[in-house]
């Protein structure tokens, strides 16, 4: 397993429970069914084959060419096309759900009721009171349930909010998250009634677009590396450039507030890429760039004073020639390359880890720290920022969602 | 094709010479060091660009030693012309 072989994941993380018993599993299986294995699907599936423990037992579809797909990648699974029927088969230990985020709700239900451990991909649900119902309903039901934040399994990340916890780079001043692509989402489809099924993405009755399908990775960076929920949120959304056919923002942009004042942006344009994505974790002494694999100090050490005489003896007699302008050599000297998190750029994102973990899970049917908490507020804090740009309003997190996690106190209503 | 001989005077005063660049580099570090209040341990740290800086200082040396020791023979030639002249007219 990469992640402990490379001596990446320290103990102090919560996440390390999920391999604590990995050498006590050899041999054992999970046996799981895949609901939804499309695209994304059949993505988490390519990783699940390659796992000695994992055996894919079962899929469910609606859309036969995914099907086909899919058993391509597991061809003794047993094919389902209603996810009910799936979850009756006394074979199928788990199931992974990777279906259009309105489906999930039911779902994940029905899987939790029929006694199944549940992957759920993000966002958890369409709602923030199914999202709220779902987390109840795991509370009770003695099951594993992961959700899809594979960053907190990606060795980056994890250096990354150890750094950040560790205290080294002070204290969190702010985050700057962003998203940005130059496409439309759209996916081609073999013919126009099966658009909605298939680019659900961008359709307000299947999902909340932007907020949920991407906002929801980074914004759960910001609850791992702050330890905080931010408490208000306010946002503007708009279509600004790809007009047909789509019902969801291409454009948007969210403060999320946090009880110290501090702020998280999220911005996200489907129109340009030139800054791709990335998490900016800005603190009072350093700034963290995950994505990017760097960190960067405020104060950077001084050139070494030899240097320092060389740039100024070159400024003296060059600087006021009319044409050699500022002199280049004093801006390198204080260039701030930052430094690599990480000798060696990992070859994976979390997912395959992410989805290691949650065999070993099924297996020990014990379920990792924090995982639940951290998509729940996830999912929760994506639907809040989009709540308020539908509404144009400044957002409170209702109390009634609130778990009992971090600086959140579950109320009873 | 004419040998060349360097003599053990040319190759004492040569490495004479690039001591002295050094010593210039190595006061120049020790001088930077306390100017621009940095850590000590750049005596040391420091000594790969003292050597570069050596180097460049001896090359710039030589340019003006070659440049001095060119001017001086032309000098030279005109002076010794001049005088054949002299005395062919005597």
């Amino acid at each position: 397993m990469g992640l402990i072989g490379g001596g990446v994941l320290l103990a102090t993380s919560p996440w390390f429970s999920a391999f604590s018993e990995q050498k006590n599993t050899i041999g054992s299986i999970a046996r799981i069914g895949v609901i939804g294995p499309g695209s994304r699907g059949q993505h988490l599936m390519s990783f699940l084959v390659k796992n000695p423990k994992v055996k894919i037992v079962a899929l469910c579809d609606t859309y036969q060419p995914s099907l086909d797909k899919a058993l391509e990648l597991a061809p003794e699974a047993k094919v389902y096309n209603d996810y009910r029927r799936l979850l009756e088969d006394k074979n199928v230990d788990a199931v992974l759900i990777a279906t259009p985020l309105d489906k999930h709700y039911e779902m994940v239900m029905d899987a939790f009721d029929a006694g199944k451990h549940v992957f759920c991909e993000k966002s958890i649900a369409y709602s923030l009171d199914e999202t709220h119902r779902i987390y109840q309903k795991y509370l009770v039901s003695n099951r594993v349930f992961f959700v899809g934040q594979q960053r907190l399994f990606d060795p980056r990340y994890i250096k990354a909010v150890e750094m950040v916890h560790s205290g080294m780079f002070g204290e969190i001043s702010g985050l700057r998250t962003f998203w940005h692509r130059n496409n439309d989402w759209r996916r081609p489809v073999p013919s126009p009634e099966l658009d909605e099924q298939i680019n659900w993405r961008l359709y307000k009755a299947h999902s909340k677009g932007i907020m949920t399908e991407l906002a929801c990775h980074q914004l759960q960076l910001g609850t791992w590396a702050t330890r905080r929920i931010p408490e208000k949120v306010m946002g503007h959304g708009a279509i600004t450039y790809w007009k047909e056919k789509r019902e969801v923002y291409d454009n948007v942009s969210c403060i999320y507030i946090y009880d110290n004042g501090v702020k998280m942006n999220y911005d996200s344009v489907l129109s340009n890429k030139f800054y791709g994505l990335e998490e900016q974790i800005l603190c009072s002494k350093g700034t963290i760039e995950p994505e990017k694999g760097k960190y960067y100090f405020e104060e950077i050490p001084p050139a070494p004073a030899f240097l320092q005489l060389i740039n100024d003896c070159e400024n003296a007699m060059f600087d006021t020639l009319p044409f050699a302008g500022t002199s280049w050599a004093a801006e390198t000297a204080n260039k701030n390359e930052g430094h690599y998190l990480m000798d060696k750029r990992p070859e994976g994102d979390g997912t395959s880890l992410m989805l290691e973990a949650f065999a070993e899970a099924v297996i020990t049917r014990k379920q990792p720290e924090l995982i639940a908490e951290e998509g729940y507020y996830a999912t929760a804090l994506s639907l809040l920022g989009h709540q308020a740009m539908e509404e144009e309003k400044m957002l409170i997190f209702p109390d009634e969602y609130k778990l009992n996690y971090l600086n959140h106190k579950a109320v009873r209503i | 094709m004419k040998d060349i001989l360097i003599t053990g005077v040319r190759i004492k005063k040569e490495l004479i010479t690039l001591s002295v660049c050094f010593l210039i580099g190595f006061v120049a570090n020790i001088g930077a060091i306390i100017f621009y209040q940095t850590v000590y341990t750049e005596v040391i740290t420091s000594l790969g660009y003292i050597l570069i800086f050596t180097f460049v200082l001896y090359f710039i040396w030589s340019l003006l030693r070659i440049l001095t020791w060119f001017i001086g023979r032309c000098l030279h030639a005109g002076a010794s012309a001049l005088s054949r002249h002299d005395e062919w007219h005597d």
